[in-house]
């Protein structure tokens, strides 16, 4: 079978439940119920520390997670303080979670603020934990001074008394900086917004109770716009999913068909 | 001399880590805020080399004529256009984010979509029945691909019970083990660059 085949059945399978939606539903996994029972315990005015460590590419997976849990913690009235080790993310943040927090009557610098990005990796974590507004040269994303945000006044540094919960979207390596620099020295719980190809790497930190949740890509943004009640985009693009998985088991079943056709053809031939 | 020298300095970076963290003299002297500043110092310095390093490579690239002439051109004038804007209108600049959002984004999400295409075409051909380690495997991707989606938990409870045993379960106790295996690796590893054992970093 030739690959433009596959290449259009798979194109078929993702746009036509992308047009003409099925509706199955998302069954929530204890993975996800995990991060949302975590916000939901918090009391109100507790400060949650959204991690933005991903680049455009990994926007269709991690972004709606992003959106869905940063919807949540506003709506039940937490501070939201957002950083990236990714220089891309805090602007995928500024573009996409600001808006949001906008439509539900929220103020920038009260309610949530975006520090923006600073090359080092686990360096900067390291020195945020010492004196944060040093570490991000006393200034947010765009250059306005921390000490003309309020809400900046109770984060000095990261440490357990100021943040109750840091939330790592992350496509790649940022959830052992955190882990090593700042969750495990500070005891600040660490939940974590993953790909799903990276999934099965950040089980095993979930299962020893390192990681307090997980979401796992697309199906973990979906699981979690049903139990917030809010479907967005990850919930339409379940369907399709479901429907590139299906193909792509059915075109397995169908290669090992005609592999043990071509091995019995092949026995008859040398007989 | 180009090897004793970035061996000393490695040498010397590694004492005053370990003399900083471990040590009650170098934590009062609060040496790792120090150390830390200069590493993200050298992270940030590290980017002006990367641009240096491109530029270059293609002028001389241009300056050959070789025939990827028209993609060197474009490749610098985008690099050194888009720095230019982010000086003049910084991040926030219409601008700015307009070739963000409408350039970068779609291309990087697009380079990333193109796996799916790569994966059907892969499973298709690879995902043989060969042998029973093979014929586990390919069960294994299947449970896991069906219980990953609501298609199997409308099929069958057994397909989202199956998938969470294998990732929660089977291969978490063999990602531990690979885990734990490159932890010890890259331990090793250091200890060997810290006695100049290993040296190829240094092209010797």
């Amino acid at each position: 079978m030739k690959n433009r085949w596959i290449y259009v059945l798979l194109v078929v399978a993702i746009i036509v439940p992308l047009a003409r939606p099925i509706g199955l539903p998302v069954n929530p996994t204890r993975e996800t119920e995990d991060l949302f029972e975590l916000i939901e315990g918090l009391p109100a005015g507790s400060l949650v520390y959204l991690a933005m460590d991903f680049d455009a590419g990994a926007i269709p997976e991690l972004l709606p997670q992003a959106e869905a849990v940063f919807a949540h913690a506003l709506l039940r009235d937490l501070k939201v303080v957002i950083h990236g080790l990714s220089d891309q993310g805090v602007l995928i943040a500024r573009d996409s979670l600001h808006p949001i927090a906008w439509s539900l009557g929220k103020e920038y610098g009260v309610d949530f603020v975006n520090l923006g990005f600073k090359p080092g990796g686990g360096i900067v974590l390291r020195g945020m934990t010492a004196d944060l507004w040093q570490t991000m040269g006393g200034v947010d994303i765009d250059g306005t001074r921390l000490s003309k945000l309020p809400m900046m006044e109770r984060l000095k540094r990261l440490d357990r008394k100021s943040v109750a919960l840091i939330v790592d979207f992350n496509s790649g390596g940022s959830a052992a900086a955190y882990r090593n620099y700042v969750t495990e020295p500070t005891g600040i719980p660490l939940a974590l917004g993953s790909c799903a190809v990276n999934f099965n790497v950040q089980m095993p930190f979930y299962r020893s109770g390192q990681y307090k949740a997980i979401l796992n890509g697309l199906r973990g943004a979906a699981e979690y716009e049903r139990l917030l009640n809010r479907p967005g985009k990850a919930t339409s693009a379940m369907d399709a999913q479901s429907t590139s998985h299906a193909l792509i088991i059915v075109l397995i079943i169908f290669g090992n068909v005609l592999h043990l056709l071509g091995g019995r053809r092949l026995g008859r031939e040398k007989r | 001399m180009t090897r004793e020298i970035p061996a000393t300095i490695t040498v010397l970076a590694v004492l005053v880590v370990v003399f900083s963290r471990y040590f009650s003299v170098g934590t009062a002297l609060d040496l790792t805020r120090v150390t830390d500043h200069w590493l993200m110092l050298t992270y940030a310095a590290s980017v002006l080399v990367g641009v240096l390093n491109l530029t270059r490579l293609h002028l001389d690239r241009l300056r050959r004529g070789k025939d990827t002439w028209f993609y060197d051109l474009v490749l610098l004038g985008v690099m050194y256009g888009y720095i230019a804007l982010g000086l003049v209108e910084t991040n926030a600049g219409t601008t700015f984010r307009w070739v963000y959002n409408a350039v970068l984004v779609p291309l990087d999400s697009t380079m990333y979509s193109l796996l799916a295409f790569y994966i059907a075409s892969a499973s298709f051909r690879a995902f043989r029945v060969r042998s029973f380690e093979a014929a586990l495997m390919m069960v294994a991707a299947a449970l896991v691909m069906l219980g990953s989606v609501p298609l199997g938990d409308a099929l069958s409870p057994f397909f989202p019970a199956a998938r969470a045993w294998l990732m929660r379960v089977a291969q978490t106790a063999g990602f531990r083990g690979i885990q734990i295996g490159a932890g010890l690796g890259g331990l090793a590893t250091a200890f060997r660059i810290f006695l100049g054992i290993e040296r190829a970093h240094l092209r010797a």
